[in-house]
């Protein structure tokens, strides 16, 4: 009944009509005006890509701003830049067009100097979030919009994809640094940490440096993933499916492995029966590999119940696994089957 | 044939045919008749200079919807710290008491609730589509229409006591 009233209510607003013609008005004008703005913007998008290339070529990170007319100006040293395009979550891109709702109005963003520590602060309204993005030396903010969109640059750049709650990030070459900074409502900082991410030959390694921020803890830690699976970095708070059934208590009581396994003789266990799985032992200094038929994640957990990262798992129809590799700090796993499906052939595997 | 050479006419014919829709939308969101204007006339500026070629009337209706809505978040979220509610504004938009209640409990809630609850009992779109338009799970739109429907039972529990 309430909705009932509700759509009668709604639907008896009706637009002003000297409202209308003001908006038809400006909207003719606006028009017009850009026409004849329109020729001269090829002159000023040509004349920034030379700029750009120079800037790129000396090393600065660059931003090339675009304005909500879409025209191009530089402005101190920064720059938007490139395309964006969506990617799924095993990295494949999706064609533009094919995505329903492209943000509007997003500047888009490629850093060309992966070497470069720039601070992203993560804002977050309505469920969007927001990146003020800026390097440590020019201190100088750049606001746009997130929402589930790709940052793809050149070779040789820092690309990432932006979630609600997640970053994934594909650091080319070298290695990258990361400052992340999560907000909430009150613009209070609830987040904080700083990643330092390399390429090795095989693996991505993401190291979480100790930072300004309590939640993260003293001694820095570091996890890697193999190259193709994404690495999902938690930022601000995140909203954990299972949270209602999870007992930290359990993180605490959970003992390094035992020496006996070693890398000729794994530990081994099944899984997937449940809609969450602990493993039960603490991981540092070992691999982690496990399997199933159905897609799942293993969510990364501090001794605190601190959840830093999702690790989706890959794979084709009825082969999903995750691959990730533990250093010296010690982590907590539990195993989440999608959509609380289950399953009786999930199995894990530990190598020290 | 370019966005930017649509004829003075067809802008027209666009602009009449959603304007009451997009309108409608914009005020429920921003609660303020002057944005709710600018949020309409930027939605329509964009479908005018964004080349798109719609599958159909409806892939163009979303089209401006998710347009609309994404300005009228834009606008709030620049106002976040200074909100600009306007209920003042809206009496000309009902004619009841009683309606000017259920528009005031309605535009009351998060925005993110009042989305929902407008595409849904008011434009009539289905859990599946709304979570195309806004670009959410399908499990987050209905969670969103069950909240908001006991926000707006709260609100108007409230109002008789």
């Amino acid at each position: 009944m309430m909705d009932n009233r509700i759509k009668k209510v709604v639907d008896g607003i009706k637009i002003k009509a000297d409202m209308r013609e003001n908006i038809l008005l400006n909207l003719n004008s606006k028009t017009k005006n850009r026409k004849i703005k329109n020729s001269l913007r090829k002159n000023i998008i040509a004349i920034c890509s030379i700029a750009l290339v120079f800037i790129i070529g000396s090393g600065i990170l660059s931003i090339l701003n675009l304005s909500k007319e879409d025209e191009a100006e530089l402005s101190n040293n920064f720059s938007f830049t490139v395309s964006v395009y969506a990617m799924e979550s095993d990295g494949t891109y999706i064609e533009k067009s094919l995505i329903p709702n492209i943000p509007e109005d997003i500047p888009l963003v490629s850093l060309t100097d992966s070497s470069k520590v720039c601070v992203f602060s993560l804002k977050e309204f309505e469920d969007d979030y927001y990146f003020d993005i800026y390097d440590g030396e020019t201190n100088e903010d750049v606001d746009f919009q997130i929402d589930s969109t790709t940052f793809r640059g050149e070779d040789g750049t820092l690309n990432f994809i932006i979630d609600p709650n997640t970053i994934i990030i594909y650091p080319k070459k070298d290695s990258t640094k990361i400052v992340i900074d999560a907000y909430d409502f009150d613009n209070k900082l609830v987040e904080s940490m700083l990643l330092k991410i390399e390429e090795t030959e095989d693996n991505y390694i993401v190291e979480i440096i100790e930072h300004d921020k309590i939640v993260r803890e003293n001694t820095p830690g570091n996890i890697s993933v193999e190259k193709g699976r994404a690495l999902f970095i938690k930022v601000g708070t995140f909203e954990i499916p299972y949270e209602s059934e999870l007992d930290y208590k359990r993180f605490r009581e959970m003992k390094p492995l035992s020496d006996k396994y070693t890398k000729e003789t794994p530990y081994y266990d099944r899984w997937g029966k449940d809609k969450i799985t602990y493993i039960g032992y603490s991981l540092n200094n070992s691999e982690f590999i496990a399997e199933s038929d159905i897609p799942f994640s293993a969510d990364i957990y501090t001794i605190n119940g601190d959840m830093i990262a999702t690790v989706k798992s890959v794979g084709e129809k009825g082969c999903h696994d995750v691959h990730i590799k533990f250093a010296n700090k010690k982590y907590y796993i539990v195993l989440v089957n999608e959509d609380g499906k289950s399953t009786e052939n999930g199995n894990y595997s530990i190598w020290k | 044939m370019s966005q930017l050479d649509l004829q003075e006419y067809d802008i027209e014919k666009v602009v009449l045919k959603y304007s009451n829709m997009i309108f409608k939308i914009c005020l429920v969101l921003l609660c303020n008749e002057h944005d709710a204007k600018d949020a309409v006339q930027d939605t329509f500026y964009k479908y005018i200079i964004k080349s798109l070629k719609f599958e159909n009337q409806e892939h163009e209706k979303a089209w401006l919807i998710t347009v609309a809505t994404n300005i009228c978040k834009n606008m709030l979220r620049f106002k976040f710290m200074h909100p600009q509610v306007d209920f003042n504004s809206i009496h000309d938009y009902y004619e009841l008491e009683e309606d000017g209640e259920i528009l005031e409990d309605l535009m009351s809630i998060p925005f993110k609730f009042k989305v929902v609850m407008v595409l849904h009992y008011v434009e009539g779109y289905k859990v599946d589509e709304i979570a195309k338009i806004i670009g959410k799970t399908s499990s987050a739109v209905k969670m969103r229409l069950q909240k908001g429907r006991k926000l707006l039972k709260q609100e108007y529990l409230r109002e008789e006591l």
